[in-house]
């Protein structure tokens, strides 16, 4: 099944690393600027996985992500918040919400496909076999992975 | 009133290098040229930023403010030629094909390049107790300017 991927950030920058991310992928990234056209997009497009920027004009996505988590029809859809603020004060405000990880900017490709495809069956273009999960929890998120437990209680 | 920096020069001094030598190994597999530190008391009325690039080439400025514990801008300044160079690395496109894209491209991709080291100077204010809130970048351009702080605000230019 072909993967939908979100992109909401503001930067057409991060847009285009994002599509470029996931190029080698059966995947489409459908993009929204802000977060009132990334619920827009959410609620027509009905994404496997939203990827979403904090810091964003418009709407911010702790604000679409709030309204993302308390809508009945769109509330299951996982969210990886892609942010450049790691302070604890930002990671607790987003962990209380409802986000399925977390990546802190700026990030190599491979971090990003490898989160995604923790969230949902990533395979690649023509291909049926979904890509590997790793078993081991690489560096770059042992400390989101030991963190956030931490942080939420 | 002057505002006075809640952590020392030098702890800011090597939090800036070090946000700006991360991003740049992290985003653009290289370590930064130089990253001279230089610091300007504005004891005389504040002080202006100084870039050593040729006057008449066009200099992009990335800014960022903060507010909270600690209240700022963050700039950060490169000459056209420096920021097509970063935005087609960036992107993954021949240097000769940004110039086809337009100011947009490079005005967004250096905005974002200021607003993740920003986030990582942010992010290492707070680890030291200075939580601080973020404003989206914006983008100066022009050539032959300076930017200048106002009266009894302390700068830093690293």
């Amino acid at each position: 099944m072909r993967i939908k991927v979100l992109a909401v950030d503001d930067s057409k920058t991060v847009r285009i690393i994002v599509k470029k991310a996931f190029k080698s992928f059966d995947c489409d990234v459908v993009e929204a600027q802000n977060g009132v056209e990334g619920l827009a997009l959410a609620a027509k497009e009905s994404p496997d996985i939203i990827l979403l920027d904090i810091a964003m004009p418009v709407m911010d996505g702790v604000e679409m992500l709030t309204k993302l988590k308390s809508d009945p029809s769109l509330k299951s859809i996982p969210v990886i918040m892609l942010t450049a603020e790691a302070g604890r004060e930002n990671v607790m405000k987003i962990a209380k919400i409802g986000v399925r990880d977390y990546i802190v900017k700026p990030f190599k490709e491979e971090v990003l496909v490898d989160k995604v495809s923790r969230i949902v069956d990533l395979r690649p273009a023509g291909d049926s076999a979904p890509v590997q999960k790793r078993s081991t929890i690489p560096s770059t998120c042992s400390w989101w992975k030991t963190s956030l437990p931490l942080l939420i209680k | 009133m002057q505002q006075t920096f809640p952590i020392s020069d030098l702890e800011l001094e090597a939090l800036a290098t070090r946000a700006v030598s991360n991003v740049y190994s992290m985003m653009l597999q290289k370590d930064p040229d130089s990253v001279t530190t230089n610091l300007i008391e504005g004891s005389d009325g504040g002080g202006s930023a100084m870039l050593s690039v040729d006057p008449s080439e066009t200099l992009i400025a990335g800014s960022v403010g903060f507010i909270g514990k600690l209240k700022g801008v963050i700039y950060i300044f490169m000459g056209l030629s420096l920021a097509e160079k970063i935005t087609a690395n960036l992107l993954g496109l021949e240097p000769h094909k940004i110039e086809e894209e337009g100011n947009e491209t490079v005005n967004d991709a250096i905005g974002e390049l200021t607003n993740i080291i920003a986030g990582a100077f942010k992010t290492d204010l707070s680890n030291k107790g200075c939580e601080c809130r973020m404003t989206i970048p914006s983008i100066l351009r022009g050539s032959n300017y300076s930017i200048e702080s106002t009266r009894h605000s302390p700068e830093a230019n690293f």
